[in-house]
């Protein structure tokens, strides 16, 4: 429901560079007053290989 | 990190030594989460914290523990001294396309406690819960074995489970992660949901599994990976879990302090983050307190659905006792909601668009687009536009000369289709393809009122075999526009009072107050507090009392002198707390008056027209509009309806495509006692 949106959304999206995993991130603000509605960062290659599940 | 927890999971955390180590390791994991972020992602967190409260995760990434990560000034050297993510705010997660629910019955609890688990506190967690039950609440026991549990399972009786134990995780193959019911037997596994389809979805339950540590266990991770896209994927309203075992202690005392407060009336977050610092407090330097995450809507709420809070709830001081939240009526979540923001490219003006599909009829999840770049500011193109279209309300093309009706009509339809060429880019033209067959609802959340989303008539011939050519938006779809940041959008507006400003003298004007006087008429407990002349210190007048849920201008009302920028103070404030609906249907109005309408006083909807309009079509629109509503219509749908009937009324004349409309898409009207 839009009238119950929380204040941030931290959206994570997976995805893979030459084989190493990587993550994209976007922040999407409910309110003009917390910053830019959306922005994105990434995809960078991260070092928490062992935390990102494995794709079979 | 895996390493240190495998470390942490050689340690006795109940002696002190060991507590201390635990504690700085934790925060040495929060730390390297936090500063493996690039660094403009870690200044917005950073920023965040202690401005924004509630957080919502949204990743089909499940193993990374990110309410651990220690959020904390960027690139400061020495010891961290910073916030864990779930602690800074009430945070929830959730996953890609997966459709949540706002409300978690939780009046028939299942709980699932092994005798043989080893936990000491287990038989003390299940004395917890089965003192949950009460009048409007059952409580019962499953037998921990397999085929009772899974036939309880898909028998759908349930709406919320309990389940109390050892989880064993295989980070490798996710779907082999289990829940040990009792020894020796076979255990519970993500299949064992998944293979029963969409068993859940009858009761949406609340799923919780407290897994816990025989007391000399470790950190080793539970990975909830097999689990929350199983359990979701089924129809479970909301999983909460923990990222590692947990102390057996502090488990039970955190079950019973989040169903207390969830069951209490806190969303579900907070319900969380408050048990969660409980536990913290109650057992220091334990960390099971980070362990728990839940997959939920971060404001779902104990009911049954008919029911919202009315307003975010606001964080309290942590002393106090949170107050069920107040609640009004429901509204549909709309097909599909677009963002604009301005962006800017090479120095020019751009759009980003964002779809989303809150209804779930669409797999759009936050879908992020490049829209148009604009040689000025959208703002001049707007005019230019607008004064294009005006040439066309005086009967005249754009070379000056006459326009027959028909032409007119046709002149219309070419703008719409250029619009859809210029403001629709590629991407977002395939999107349209995909969305146009199972959309109804659309919401444009906006800042930028420039773009004249009812314009936009889509026609694409990049497939010869399949040719597009729609209807205008604003005929084809039910369409309304919000400003992101303003006022929740309101589910229903109750009038008890409304007020015309217009004059009799003025063409239609008499008829439109008669026919307001007639709807409002049919239905007891409306006041009519129209003033005798439409003036400006009648409506200061007005303003000034408040209480007046419906404001219409029409013809006669003495705007010229009339600028938004005059409700300020008390009277901006009245209105703040009336959220009318304010319905001007007279003249053309600046597109930037929602701001100060909508934003500033807190309007629940509102309608004007951007263009010149004519007024008997002012008139069918105002009727055609007023009809819907009293049938109990959407918003959406009587502007839509009322365009559809000027439209075929005057397709030439382009009143039908004047009016801006801005509220809930799905929300009603309620007049009087009714």
């Amino acid at each position: 429901m839009i009238n119950q949106d929380p204040d941030v959304r931290f959206l994570i999206r997976s995805g893979s560079d030459f084989g190493h995993p990587t993550l994209t991130f976007q922040i999407l603000v409910r309110d003009p007053a917390l910053g830019p509605l959306l922005e994105s960062t990434g995809p960078i290659r991260v070092n928490w290989a062992q935390f990102v599940r494995r794709r079979h | 990190m895996k390493q240190t927890l495998d470390e942490l999971a050689k340690l006795k955390r109940r002696e002190e030594k060991a507590i201390q180590i635990a504690e700085r390791r934790l925060a040495s994991i929060g730390t390297t989460l936090f500063r493996e972020l690039p660094d403009k992602l870690q200044d917005r967190l950073w920023w965040l914290v202690g401005r924004a409260e509630t957080f919502q995760i949204l990743s089909n990434e499940l193993s990374i523990p990110w309410e651990l990560m220690m959020l904390q000034k960027p690139r400061s050297s020495g010891w961290p001294d910073g916030r864990f993510l779930c602690e800074a705010f009430a945070v929830a997660r959730w996953l890609h396309k997966v459709v949540g629910s706002n409300h978690l019955p939780a009046r028939n609890i299942a709980i699932v406690v092994p005798q043989d688990s080893g936990l000491l506190e287990s038989e003390s967690e299940k004395a917890d819960l089965l003192l949950l039950a009460g009048p409007t609440r059952m409580v019962q026991e499953v037998e921990p074995a397999y085929l009772a549990v899974t036939e309880a399972l898909r028998s759908g009786n349930y709406d919320a489970w309990h389940f109390c134990g050892h989880g064993k995780a295989d980070s490798t193959y996710p779907h082999r992660t289990t829940i040990q019911l009792l020894k020796g037997k076979t255990p519970l596994r993500p299949d064992d949901i998944q293979g029963h389809g969409d068993s859940l979805k009858r009761r949406q339950p609340l799923i919780f599994f407290n897994a816990c540590e025989t007391g000399s266990g470790g950190f080793s991770l539970m990975d909830l990976g097999g689990w929350a896209p199983s359990l979701l994927g089924a129809g479970a309203g909301a999983f909460l879990g923990t990222l590692w075992s947990v102390d057996d202690h502090a488990a039970r005392a955190f079950a019973k302090e989040f169903y207390r407060r969830f069951l209490g009336g806190e969303p579900i977050a907070e319900a969380l983050r408050r048990a969660r610092l409980h536990v913290h407090e109650s057992f220091p330097g334990d960390s099971s307190w980070l362990a728990y995450t839940a997959y939920a809507h971060p404001f779902a709420i104990q009911g049954d659905g008919d029911a919202l809070p009315q307003q975010r709830p606001r964080r309290q001081p942590e002393s106090a006792e949170l107050p069920a939240p107040s609640v009004i009526g429901r509204a549909t979540a709309p097909d599909l909601e677009i963002w604009v923001r301005n962006d800017s490219r090479d120095g020019h003006p751009q759009l980003r668009f964002i779809l989303h599909s809150p209804s779930g009829v669409l797999d759009f999840f936050h879908q992020e687009l490049a829209g148009p770049v604009f040689a000025k500011s959208s703002e001049d193109w707007f005019l230019q536009l607008i004064e294009r279209i005006e040439r066309l309300n005086s009967g005249f093309d754009e070379r000056g000369e006459i326009l027959l009706k028909a032409e007119a009509a046709s002149w219309l339809a070419n703008i719409g289709r250029q619009l859809y060429r210029e403001l629709f880019p590629q991407e977002l033209r395939y999107a349209y393809r995909h969305f146009r067959h199972y959309v109804r609802t659309i919401m444009i959340i906006t800042d930028n009122p420039w773009i004249p989303w009812e314009l936009i008539k889509p026609y694409d011939d990049s497939d010869l075999d399949d040719i597009i050519d729609d209807d205008f938006l604003c005929l084809q779809f039910q369409l309304a526009r919000w400003l992101p940041g303003a006022k929740p959008l309101l589910p229903e507006i109750r009038i008890q009072r409304f007020a015309f400003l217009g004059s009799e003298a003025f063409p239609c004007s008499g008829e439109e107050r008669e026919l307001l006087r007639t709807v409002a008429g049919k239905h007891s407990g409306v006041e009519d507090v129209s003033p005798g002349e439409p003036t400006m210190a009648a409506l200061e007048n007005l303003l000034d009392v408040g209480d007046t849920q419906l404001l219409h201008f029409a013809g006669g009302f003495e705007d010229r002198a009339f600028r938004p920028e005059d409700l300020h103070g008390p009277r901006a404030a009245q209105l703040r707390r009336d959220h009318p609906l304010v319905f001007f249907n007279l003249n053309d109005k600046h597109a930037d008056w929602a701001r100060r309408w909508v934003e500033d006083c807190g309007c629940g909807a509102l309608l004007y027209p951007v263009l010149r309009i004519k007024d008997s079509l002012a008139y069918e629109f105002a009727a055609t509009f007023y009809d819907a509503l009293d049938r109990r219509e959407t918003f959406g749908r009587a502007v839509q309806e009322a365009r559809r009937r000027l439209y075929a009324l005057e397709p030439g004349i382009p009143t039908w495509l004047a009016y801006t409309f801005y509220g809930h898409v799905n929300g009603q009207l309620r007049l009087g006692d009714s």
